[in-house]
């Protein structure tokens, strides 16, 4: 029987090219399924967007699409990418001073939450007091 | 039939964030890289049009490297879709094109946060802005 677990590590040890073609495959899969499920009313008010193609996105986020590690190993920290190479890690202030010291004045710069909660931490924001 | 004009133009991008542990992309968004100012120090930033955010917020560290006493500015308790966020407010001068650029209060929060955001306060008063979802443009004037 085919588990999840086992799936994800054959899924693993299969070439780069062949998991993106994977990754477009199931993209493509979850966009026909939400077609179906959606009343010719709700697509003509609100279209299904195109999945993402990762090919033609910045590299900065086409590599953390690819490189999900991260969110793992630098909670609660910057980090800055320049193309498909992580600069450095740390705080802000430590990681534009290693971009500067490459000769990156403006890298790509991502701050990772300590908890998935804190994505949306400020957004839709008012007032309480 | 309404015409407004703008000056400016920039396009949607997707950002980065998480859902269950899994690194993701939104859709694309309107958001725009802007420059900050405080004094002779500059620092650039990508930040997303929030329409639903009454303050223009940044994030704790951004402030710290434009030299700014981050927890000295008056304190603004926000409610947002992340949780409670202490913001505080500071004069600073934001950049948004080449020789676009105007003094505004903008909030900085009190720990890190994953997103800039321009909303009502410090940006929406200062800016018309004009989206087109589907074509992914971002038309934007200056609102005196």
């Amino acid at each position: 029987m085919i588990t999840l677990e086992k799936l994800v590590g054959e899924v693993k040890q299969l070439p780069r090219d062949e998991q993106k073609r994977l990754l477009e495959i199931l993209q493509q899969e979850v966009a026909a399924n939400q077609s179906a499920k959606t009343s010719h009313a709700e697509q003509m008010e609100s279209p299904i967007p195109e999945p993402i193609n990762l090919e033609t996105i910045d590299p900065e986020l086409k590599w953390l699409m690819e490189n999900g590690w991260i969110l793992q190993k630098y909670r609660g920290e910057y980090i800055a990418l320049e193309g498909n190479e992580l600069i450095a890690h740390g705080t802000l202030g430590e990681v534009l001073a290693e971009s500067k010291r490459r000769g990156i004045d403006h890298p790509f710069t991502q701050y990772i939450p300590k908890t998935e909660k804190e994505w949306l931490l400020g957004q839709g924001n008012y007032p309480i007091d | 039939m309404y015409t407004v004009e703008y000056q400016y133009r920039f396009v949607y991008r997707p950002l980065f964030y998480e859902i269950d542990g899994r690194p993701t992309l939104t859709e694309p968004r309107p958001a725009i890289p802007v420059n900050l100012h405080y004094g002779l120090l500059k620092l650039q930033a990508i930040a997303l049009i929030d329409s639903g955010s009454t303050y223009s917020l940044f994030d704790y560290q951004i402030g710290k490297e434009l030299g700014i006493d981050v927890r000295a500015g008056r304190l603004q308790r926000l409610s947002s879709l992340g949780g409670l966020v202490l913001g505080y407010a500071h004069l600073i001068e934001l950049e948004v094109a080449e020789g676009w650029r105007f003094a505004t209060e903008v909030l900085f929060s009190d720990d890190a946060i994953p997103r800039n955001l321009l909303g009502h306060h410090g940006f929406l008063e200062h800016v018309a802005v004009g989206l087109q979802g589907k074509a992914g443009q971002i038309y934007l004037r200056p609102e005196n």
